[in-house]
């Protein structure tokens, strides 16, 4: 191990981190959005709007990021859009996170006891007001582990960015093997870094999911 | 009339459950709605506030038909108050919190005349110190008391209970009835399932007997318990008070 070279790279790795963290933080938070989106929509049947989530849904959880970003990054250009590589790497992230979100809020309010919805209704609230002030603040409680998963599982998919020519962890790790082949160093520094990235949320995350089991809602159950 | 169905029919995919109910309910009254399991008693109350749709027949307050398409269901359901069975306290938020939502989001009521409000009704049912507390934190009997003043917060016309002591312990049953009978005293008009029958003789200016999807007797609570109109309501009572020994 040279402790020289890990010391020399460690500043590149560190931009390359950053850069990883701001794309996961907008596609993540995107994703929340969408996924939010097409739970209500899926919950409500809307016409025509739940046939198009549904679609989107499947074909976002059958096809892999890499395959996503390949037919935006590559395929788009061919018919005439021209998208950055940072822009293709949050589109690809949302499309792919939006669904598994979508499916996570949705478990979330099936998880949330008709009765809620029925008696919110007969004290007049509309449709609109339910969802927003009964069932979603429920649903996103009960659906809190399968939303931090899906954050960690965003986090680690940001590695085949590096596939569409961003300069992420993956992307510096491999240029340096490829310059100075040394590999142990890099790839040290890689694991290391997602570690730095990852550990902490995951922590946080658990913390957050032991709060909402146990102390949730002024509760003792 | 308050409340007038006329020859209202509800299916369930092919599977018919009430049958050319007629039924009309004054201002002040309190009717019971008493049969047999699977009758069709909560349905009914579920048609009249639009929690189910109906197949034919017409619902109307205070003369306004409700079952049209451009029905405005969330202006209507202020005026039915309704508490069920089950537990229906919303779970993420307080006591006093529960109250307010609807008056605030719906009605545009400021949060101070709000809560000056639900504080008087939850100091009439015995609940003054518990506002601050979450549903999982009151008994059965408590939640059951905070969810009618919830219902009450929107001023309704009429208010529907269904069998809204069934999931209690026997020993709350008592707090609950109480809170409804100082309602019907207030002059509240009532539509009450139950199966309780001591209450429903206290409380009832009108028993109504529902068997198979259909009304099968309206009487007086005093004719209907001592001496029935209908072999199936005499049928129905004898069977009662074999199973529940009093
Ligand atoms: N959502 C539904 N789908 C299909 N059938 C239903 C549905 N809800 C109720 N039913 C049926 O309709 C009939 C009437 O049900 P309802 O709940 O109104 O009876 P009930 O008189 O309230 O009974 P209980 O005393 O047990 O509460 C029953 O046969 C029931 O199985
Ligand atoms: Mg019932």
């Amino acid at each position: 191990m040279e402790w020289g070279y890990i010391a020399k790279y460690t500043p590149m790795y560190a931009t390359a981190a950053l850069l990883t963290l701001r794309i996961a933080a907008v596609g993540i938070l995107l994703s929340l959005v969408v996924g939010l989106f097409c739970a209500v929509v899926r919950h409500f049947k809307i016409p025509i709007l739940n046939a198009i989530a549904v679609g989107y849904i499947e074909l976002s959880r059958n096809t892999p990021l890499l395959v996503q970003l390949f037919l935006l990054y590559f395929g788009l250009p061919k018919i005439g859009i021209k998208l950055s590589g940072e822009a293709c790497a949050v589109i690809g992230l949302t499309f792919l996170g939006g669904s598994y979100m979508a499916e996570a809020f949705r478990s979330g309010l099936v998880a949330v006891e008709k009765i809620q919805h029925e008696s919110a209704l007969s004290l007049g609230l509309t449709n609109g007001q339910t969802m927003r002030y009964v069932l979603m603040p429920q649903a996103a409680a009960l659906a809190v582990p399968a939303l931090t998963a899906n954050v960690i599982f965003l986090i680690k998919e940001t590695s085949v960015f590096s596939a569409v020519a961003l300069a992420d962890l993956m992307y510096v790790a491999k240029d340096l093997i490829g310059l100075h082949y040394n590999t142990d160093e890099a790839l040290v520094l890689l694991v290391a870094f997602y570690i730095i990235i990852l550990l902490p949320i995951s922590l946080l995350a658990s913390l957050l999911e032991r709060r909402m089991r146990y102390a949730g809602f002024g509760g003792t159950a | 009339m308050l409340l007038t169905v006329e020859k209202l029919n509800k299916a369930y995919d092919g599977l018919e459950v009430l049958r050319n109910i007629d039924l009309s309910v004054e201002k002040g009254e309190v009717i019971v709605v008493i049969g047999p399991s699977g009758c069709g008693k909560s349905t009914l109350l579920r048609c009249i506030n639009g929690l189910e749709t109906i197949r034919s027949g017409s619902i109307s307050l205070n003369g306004e038909l409700l079952n049209r398409p451009k029905t405005d269901w969330s202006s209507v359901r202020q005026k039915i108050g309704m508490v069920f069975q089950s537990y229906d306290l919303f779970g993420h938020l307080t006591v006093m919190e529960n109250l307010l939502l609807a008056p605030m989001k719906v009605r545009h009521e400021d949060r101070k005349t709000a809560r000056i409000r639900a504080e008087a009704l939850l100091e009439r049912v015995g609940l003054g110190d518990k506002s601050r507390a979450y549903p999982r934190q009151l008994s059965g009997g408590q939640k059951q008391r905070a969810a009618i003043v919830r219902a009450l917060m929107m001023e309704p016309e009429i208010m529907l209970f269904d069998e809204v002591t069934a999931a209690l312990d026997p020993e709350m049953v008592r707090e609950v009835l109480d809170v409804i009978l100082e309602l019907a005293r207030d002059g509240m008009t009532m539509i009450i399932v139950t199966h309780e029958m001591q209450f429903a003789k206290a409380v009832a200016d009108r028993v109504v007997f529902i068997d198979g999807g259909e009304i099968v007797e309206q009487n007086t609570p005093e004719l209907f318990f001592t001496n029935p109109d209908t072999e199936r309501a005499k049928r129905f009572l004898n069977i009662f008070q074999f199973d529940t020994p009093k």
